[in-house]
């Protein structure tokens, strides 16, 4: 029988052993992180349809390392930066999450994938309402987006990188994934992981920010609901193929981002409902599962150990608190410009994740009344959100790509 | 110093264009909404004429 090494036949071991200590450290703690981002996930406590996959991903890629040559280690999972045709030749066939990655992830597809479903969800007849007041709050709920900016490069990141970490402000992480994909490819994996984890931390967040900066008073201000008009399909489609059209003339590095959330619309009104049923179920899901998975199986240790790591969560928080803050600001201007008649709760469903502010806006105006219903205002608002994050998204890559 | 002046004044720039945009979004949006209900009112005052027009024949 043939001498056998104990630590041959458990690499994983191994190779956590003959790591340097702060690797080995980062592993571990990575390991212990991912599982709780499941255990969270489940609890319901973190948004679990990224956070489950996100999390055991990122457990499993820290714990499969293994030796792959004498002076090298790494994964069975993918290569991140394989770009050179044989060099990724070699990795699409030895790394099992390879082709979703390099057919999917690192061109921005998934992204527009996601926003497809977004646009198959979203009724754009919500924005017809009332389409200048709800601008008016999805301009001001971008706040986070402009101000972190200059932030980031007085705390030393290049523009680039700059804007990329500012995007976390509009609230609409499959967006933040494609701009620091287009702007900041070395830093995407952490950026994209801030968006989702604060996102998540945000919207149990943003019901104290709410409570903070309006009185029960206002938020239980009740709306005429009567004044909710009958939009024909015919008109939301109209509206949803020039904007496109406008909006993809005018930023066209930007144009996948519009084309799929227009066109996931046009499919919703146009009611072909094997279209609807397909893009709002397997591919918004299924995009939404791999994008978790491979955020999570990206986040290795050497990612943690970047110095950047730790501003970008300061910037991430900084956006996201100043774009809710800015939200209930422009809440706040359009009651006054309305004469007092709208509830400036509203105000925070210009964050623009659909439709996860709208149904927070809708919770604190019906706690605080339970007569009061102000969702499709608020859904408005979260639509108007998306566009203006997409039209700013679309400056910043022109501007800075 | 200069690289953070030069930040805060493309992000006044980046606000101001992003705000215009998003506004004449909106104003499309009103726009087309309105045409269409004019047309709406127009159809249907037509269609109020026709049928006043085959009444008062009906009656004759």
């Amino acid at each position: 029988m043939p001498e056998i090494e104990f630590l041959q036949i458990f690499q994983g071991l191994a190779t956590l052993l003959a790591a340097e200590p702060l690797i080995a450290f980062a592993r571990v703690a990575l390991i212990i992180l991912g599982i709780t981002f499941v255990y969270l996930g489940v609890k319901g406590t973190l948004e679990p349809l990224i956070m489950i996959p996100m999390g055991f991903g990122m457990s499993s890629v820290n714990a499969g390392v293994l030796a792959l040559s004498a002076t090298k280690t790494g994964t069975l999972f993918l290569d991140p930066i394989a770009s050179d045709p044989a060099q990724l030749m070699d990795a699409l066939q030895i790394n099992f999450l390879q082709p979703i990655y390099t057919f999917s992830f690192s061109n921005g597809l998934i992204a527009v994938l996601i926003f497809f479903g977004i646009g198959v969800l979203s009724d754009i007849g919500y924005m017809l309402i009332s389409p200048m007041r709800c601008m008016i709050i999805a301009i001001f709920a971008e706040l986070g987006t402009v101000l972190t900016f200059p932030i980031a490069v007085a705390l030393g990141l290049p523009l680039n990188e700059a804007a990329a970490i500012a995007m976390v402000g509009s609230a609409d992480a499959p967006m933040v994934l494609y701009t620091s994909l287009l702007l900041a490819r070395d830093l995407f994996v952490p950026i994209t992981i801030v968006a989702y984890l604060y996102l998540s931390l945000a919207y149990a967040g943003y019901p104290y920010l709410v409570r903070l900066m309006i009185p029960k008073r206002l938020r239980g201000l009740v709306m005429e609901t009567k004044s909710i008009p009958n939009i024909s399909k015919g008109e939301k489609i109209t509206f949803a193929v020039i904007t496109s059209t406008l909006l993809s003339f005018l930023f066209p590095v930007a144009s996948p981002l519009f084309m799929g959330f227009f066109l996931g619309i046009i499919i919703r009104e146009s009611g072909v409902k094997p279209f609807i049923e397909f893009i709002g179920g397997p591919v918004l899901y299924g995009a939404t599962f791999f994008l978790g998975l491979l955020l999570g199986v990206l986040f290795e240790a050497s990612t943690i150990l970047d110095p950047k790591v730790i501003l970008l969560l300061i910037l991430g928080i900084t956006a996201l608190l100043l774009s809710g803050i800015g939200g209930i600001i422009g809440g706040y201007v359009v009651y006054w410009i309305s004469g007092k008649t709208f509830n400036p709760v509203i105000g925070i469903a210009g964050v623009s994740c659909l439709p996860t502010t709208a149904k927070v806006a809708q919770k604190e105006a019906r706690e605080a009344n339970k007569f009061a219903i102000i969702l499709p205002w608020a859904m408005g608002a979260s639509v108007s959100g998306v566009i203006t994050s997409a039209i700013i998204a679309g400056i910043y890559v022109s501007l800075l790509r | 110093m200069e690289a953070v002046w030069g930040a805060v004044k493309l992000m006044f720039f980046i606000y101001g264009l992003a705000a215009v945009l998003s506004l004449i979004v909106a104003w499309i949006l009103k726009l087309l909404f309105a045409a269409v209900q004019a047309q709406k009112a127009r159809a249907a005052a037509a269609e109020g004429t026709e049928d006043d027009k085959t009444a008062s024949e009906g009656s004759a």
